[in-house]
Formats: structure tokens, sequence, C-alpha cells
């Protein structure tokens, strides 16, 4: 099984029944879990990933030193508009000193029971030992930005 | 008939591991920092461009100096607790990083 990078499609509707807030400090709490290395991933998650209990019910959360089941806190950047684009950002979120490996990760809002917002694909996996893993969000802007509403 | 198209979208974010046993260096928290306060668009006029790379790096020496300063800081006081705590060697270990 795979992890595709996608925004959920349960978020796009979610949007509409003003279910997820992006807004700093007083928004939504979202976290980042991160799946396990490739060759271990059972699931499917992409588009049709609706909430972290998908990752949890096919075993897919990675596990190891310093990494806490959940995930991470995520800090939300409040959304901005430029020209006829909204977009969202997260301050870069670093695991400290851990030893794992992941493909990938999934926000979720935990405000909102878990609900699935985007599943990120890294590209390989990523193997820190002992060292810092850093998710660093793309630029806060129209054309590169987390996530988008164009 | 006339039409709207909206679209959601994402964008792709990038994953930095560090070496075994290693941090994150201040240069690399510098650049992540820099990163988040200012970005230079490709197709701004390139006399504002240039003034813009350059309030950039200004930004970029300014945060790294007061990094390097918080690193400093945090490690006096690190060095502090494990001496009032008895473990000298260890505090010592420390200062010589």
């Amino acid at each position: 099984m795979a992890i595709t990078q996608a925004i959920c499609t349960t978020f796009k509707k979610e949007l509409m029944t003003a279910t997820h807030d992006f807004t700093a400090g007083t928004g939504n709490a979202f976290k980042l879990a991160l799946f396990k290395a490739t060759a271990s991933i059972t699931g499917t998650h992409g588009a049709a990933t609706t909430n972290y209990s998908g990752m949890t019910g096919a075993a897919d959360e990675t596990s190891g030193t310093g990494y806490t089941a959940g995930g991470a806190a995520l800090t939300n950047i409040t959304p901005i508009i430029s020209g006829t684009t909204a977009f969202n950002d997260f301050s870069d979120l670093t695991f400290s000193t851990v030893t794992l490996t992941s493909r990938g990760a999934l926000i979720y809002n935990t405000s909102a029971s878990n609900a699935a917002v985007i599943v990120l694909d890294f590209g390989a996996d990523k193997s820190p030992s002992a060292g810092d893993m850093t998710i660093t969000f793309p630029t806060a802007a129209a054309s590169l930005a987390i996530i988008r509403l164009a | 008939m006339m039409g709207e198209k909206a679209k959601a979208l994402n964008g792709f974010a990038s994953v930095h591991v560090t070496e075994p046993g290693v941090g994150l260096s201040v240069d690399e928290i510098t650049s992540m920092c820099v990163g988040k306060l200012i970005f230079v668009g490709p197709e701004v006029p390139p006399a504002i461009r240039d003034q813009a790379v350059a309030f950039k790096e200004h930004i970029r020496s300014v945060v790294r100096s007061y990094l390097l300063q918080a690193k400093k800081s945090e490690r006096t006081t690190s060095i502090g607790v494990l001496n009032q705590a008895g473990f000298h060697d260890a505090a010592e270990l420390l200062r010589k990083l």
C-alpha cells in the first residue's frame, strides 16, 4: 500500500461546514503524525483519508525513540489572501533527538475529532538516528503554500 | 454560461534530517527562520528584488547572531545546573563542546 500526497477530500467539505479554523492562537489545534517507512505501510493514505484513525487503524504510524504516538502539535499561522488565492501556513516542526523511519505525514485537527487535513509524502524514507528531523513547510505564497484555495 | 473555477491545492514540505547524534546547526535554524520571514518572488522587478535580497541577508546576520547568543546562554545555564547537581565532569564536557 502507499501514501499519496493530497488534500483530504473530506477536508474540502468540512471547510464548508466551518469545521476547521487555522487562526493563530485562537483557532483549532492541529497535529502532524508520521507514517512508517514505505515498505511497512499497509494502508492506502491520500485524498480518501478522513481521520487520524485511518492511520492508526492500519497500524501505519511510525514509532521510535523520541516519538510520541499522535505526533507533534503544529503552530498555526493565520491564513491570508494574495490576489485571488487564500492560503495558510504552519511553523516548521522539528522532532528532536529521534530515531525512526518515516515516509510521510498526516496533518489532522484534534479540535475536530481528529479530522484529516492533508497527507504529505516526503518522497523517500527519512531516517533520523538520535538526531533532529525538521519538516519545513513551503513558503507562504499564493503559488507555494501548503494549503491553498485558488 | 459563465462559471468560476476554484481549486484546493497543496504545497510540498521538505524534510531535513541531521547527522546521527547531532542537532540542527545555528546556520540551519537561521535559514529556516529567515525563510519564514522573507520571501522574494521570482517575478519581482530587479531593483526591488535586489533590495529585498539585501534586506534578507541583513536579517539573516541579525537572526544568526541572536541565535548564537541564545545557544551560549542556554549552555551557560546547563553548565550551571550540572555543576550545582554535582556533575562537574559532565559540566566540563559541555563547556568544551
